[in-house]
């Protein structure tokens, strides 16, 4: 049965009856005349008198006046617009939020409205309040997070039609790049040549420029942007007023290996960009270090066979030379390269029966600071055993998984085994800190203001994910941890609920 | 050139759009009654306009009339009280039809409305952003939350 067919086919039944049409025509004939328009002048200037009466009497409450206040520094506060909203619906909008309600339209007006403009990728199948609560915590977080020193990069996407009119098609328009300093927007370029699709780009800024770099989707055949194609790595660097001195992608730096890169790490200095990259040869995974100079022409370059296939993320100075973070999925390694990159070694952080996985790193004044999953090593004999493929295992095919725990028990399981910490590396490569916070997830780091910042998501509920083909979905409440550049937590704050998909299988628990 | 409002304009515009604005109506209230409340009411609130700058600008009047007398209707809670006795010869036809308005039911009003107006009445996002007042890209995102929330709701060969 065709779609249409049963949408329409639910309103046979709607149809107007003589008995209906009779009764509105004959009401409308005996009106006859249209209705004194003096009667509605009246009868409008009875309703704006007693609306003026009202609103002078409850605004001459001094209850009423504060939460009003209140209402409009936090309307201020959050930038969000006041324009069509009475006062009372700005109240109710105030409460609705702040209580975390989520239930009244205007509610839900108001965060469409400014998280469109913010973001279009943030379509879920939560329904009603939970979907309007859902924009909401992304809101914030992106308030939170906002670029007040640095680059800030935003992808512009619109909806169009497609051809028959029957369904609405995201178009990618590029991506919108700002210097931002002191909070005030420095530069602003829009470039179309990249497609991100939310791989959000990088960069890092130098005397000379900056160099913003990321992941962007292509087709090979046709060499447009299309997000059913490849990814492709593009660096660009950036004069200090904002103009593109040069573009390079990942075909510039193939040199002779059959690949196109499609991700990579960069460290920039005065003297240009050291690239660390992925490429594939005979099925063999290969880390690539290439110097490039400050026009973007390679200069130097070397490959090391690497055993695991990993993608480098992010790089820093360390020692003689440089640490990568490599990642696939929820795996995550540093490698240490030398700086003629003849040495490659994988560092490992057991301490204690547990073992670090780095999800980011950061070089700050010499300091190393990762975060990282602190995940507890079961079996003494087997520290890559059982409980490590339990948690990386990328199987997502729920019909293949053998779950037999409910909620309450894989709740329970799923936070006994993660923690969340951040490692610091003094000069030397000592490790002079270790901050764990118990059952969560951690996540990305940024320096700000002279301090670290660690993203910590602290696993709140799990449930079988009913309309995916993923096994749990995670809710996390999402906080953004501070600490000072010895490592020493300042404080954490909240700044969102987060639902994330959890690629685990329970398998290893029932054997 | 304005239209200016009479007997006649009133009863050549209920032959036209009455029964469209019977299922907008009825996609909100479920009910044969309130339904014919909300409709009736906007025909009688066209009394007192004087005129209408063109066709258009009466069909989304009375689109606009029709959804804010439904839900003041729907919000009333002598409705909520007594919703339950009265009689709808409108019954779904089958199980099938009635899943869909329940789906359809459970999503947010004014998505509901957006989705009327396309599947049913061939609207396009534009014309149907013109008839609500609303932005394009506010009516293209209702559209895509809404199929996204049917999904879960409807049969695979079903989904909008």
């Amino acid at each position: 049965m065709s779609k249409e067919f049963s949408y329409k086919r639910a309103f046979d039944n709607v149809q107007v009856t003589e008995n209906f049409k009779n009764r509105v025509l004959n009401n409308v004939r005996q009106a006859q005349k249209p209705i004194s328009r003096q009667y509605v002048t009246f009868k409008y200037a009875i309703y704006a008198l007693a609306f003026i009466l009202l609103l002078s009497f409850t605004v001459a409450t001094t209850v009423e006046a504060n939460e009003y206040n209140e209402a409009i520094e936090f309307f201020k506060e959050n930038e969000l617009p006041l324009e069509g909203l009475t006062r009372d619906e700005t109240k109710k909008v105030y409460k609705d939020i702040k209580l975390g309600t989520f239930s009244y339209e205007k509610t839900e007006e108001i965060i469409e409205k400014i998280t469109l403009n913010v973001s279009v990728t943030n379509l879920t199948n939560i329904v009603g309040s939970e979907e309007t609560a859902n924009l909401w915590n992304n809101y914030v977080a992106d308030r939170l997070l906002a670029v007040h020193n640095g680059i800030k990069t935003t992808d512009i996407i619109n909806y169009v039609d497609a051809e028959n009119n029957d369904y609405l098609i995201e178009r990618y328009k590029g991506l919108k790049i700002e210097k931002i300093v002191n909070s005030e927007v420095e530069w602003t370029y829009f470039d179309n040549a990249w497609n991100t699709y939310g791989e959000k780009p990088r960069y890092t800024q130098t005397s000379y420029g900056t160099y913003v770099y990321g992941v962007s989707y292509v087709d090979r055949d046709t060499n447009e942007y299309n997000y059913k194609g490849e990814k492709q790595f593009i660096i660009e660097l950036f004069d200090n007023d904002g103009n593109v001195l040069w573009r390079k992608t990942s075909a510039t730096y193939a040199i002779n290996y059959p690949f196109t890169y499609s991700s990579c790490a960069v460290y920039a200095d005065e003297n240009g960009v050291t690239l660390f990259g992925r490429i594939y040869e005979d099925n063999d995974c290969y880390i690539t270090m290439i110097k490039i100079n400050k026009d973007g022409e390679p200069i130097w370059h070397i490959k090391n066979h690497y055993p695991v296939d990993m993608a480098p993320e992010s790089a820093c100075k360390y020692k003689n030379g440089y640490l990568v973070k490599l990642g696939n999925y929820e795996k995550g390694q540093v490698v240490f390269m030398s700086d003629d990159g003849k040495t490659i070694e994988q560092k490992t952080f057991d301490i204690d029966g547990i073992r670090y996985y780095p999800q980011d790193i950061l070089n700050i004044d010499g300091k190393v600071y990762i975060s990282a999953m602190a995940i507890k090593v079961f079996k003494d004999d087997d520290i890559t055993g059982d409980i490590n493929r339990l948690i990386f295992d990328e199987k997502k095919d729920a019909e293949k998984l053998p779950i037999t725990l409910n909620d309450g028990e894989a709740l329970k399981k799923v936070r006994e085994i993660y923690d969340s910490a951040l490692l610091v590396l003094d000069e030397n490569g000592n490790l002079s800190a270790v901050n764990i916070t118990k059952h969560a997830r951690a996540g990305q780091l940024y320096f700000r203001d002279g301090n670290i910042h660690q993203q910590v998501k602290y696993i709140d509920a799990i449930s079988y994910a009913v309309y995916n083909s993923r096994p749990f979905d995670l809710v996390e409440s999402e906080y953004i941890f501070r600490f000072d550049i010895s490592g020493n937590v300042i404080d954490e704050t909240k700044w969102g609920v987060i639902v994330e998909w959890f690629p685990v299988r329970f398998e290893p628990f029932n054997k | 050139m304005k239209i200016i409002v009479d007997n006649e304009l009133i009863e050549k515009s209920f032959e036209r759009y009455a029964p469209m604005l019977l299922r907008i109506a009825y996609q909100d209230t479920q009910n044969q009654a309130d339904a014919e409340d909300a409709v009736q009411f906007a025909f009688m609130k066209m009394l007192e306009k004087r005129d209408f700058e063109d066709e258009n600008n009466i069909i989304a009047w009375l689109i606009r009339v029709t959804i804010n007398k439904t839900r003041n209707i729907v919000l009333s809670p002598w409705r909520k009280r007594n919703a339950q006795f009265k009689e709808d010869m409108w019954a779904t036809p089958d199980y099938e039809s009635m899943e869909i308005l329940d789906a359809v039911k459970k999503l947010p009003k004014k998505y509901g409305t957006c989705v009327y107006l396309h599947y049913y009445e061939g609207y396009t996002i534009k014309e149907i952003a013109r008839l609500l007042g609303e932005n394009e890209n506010t009516i293209g995102s209702r559209l895509i939350r809404a199929r996204k929330k049917l999904i879960p709701f409807l049969k695979e060969d079903e989904q909008l």
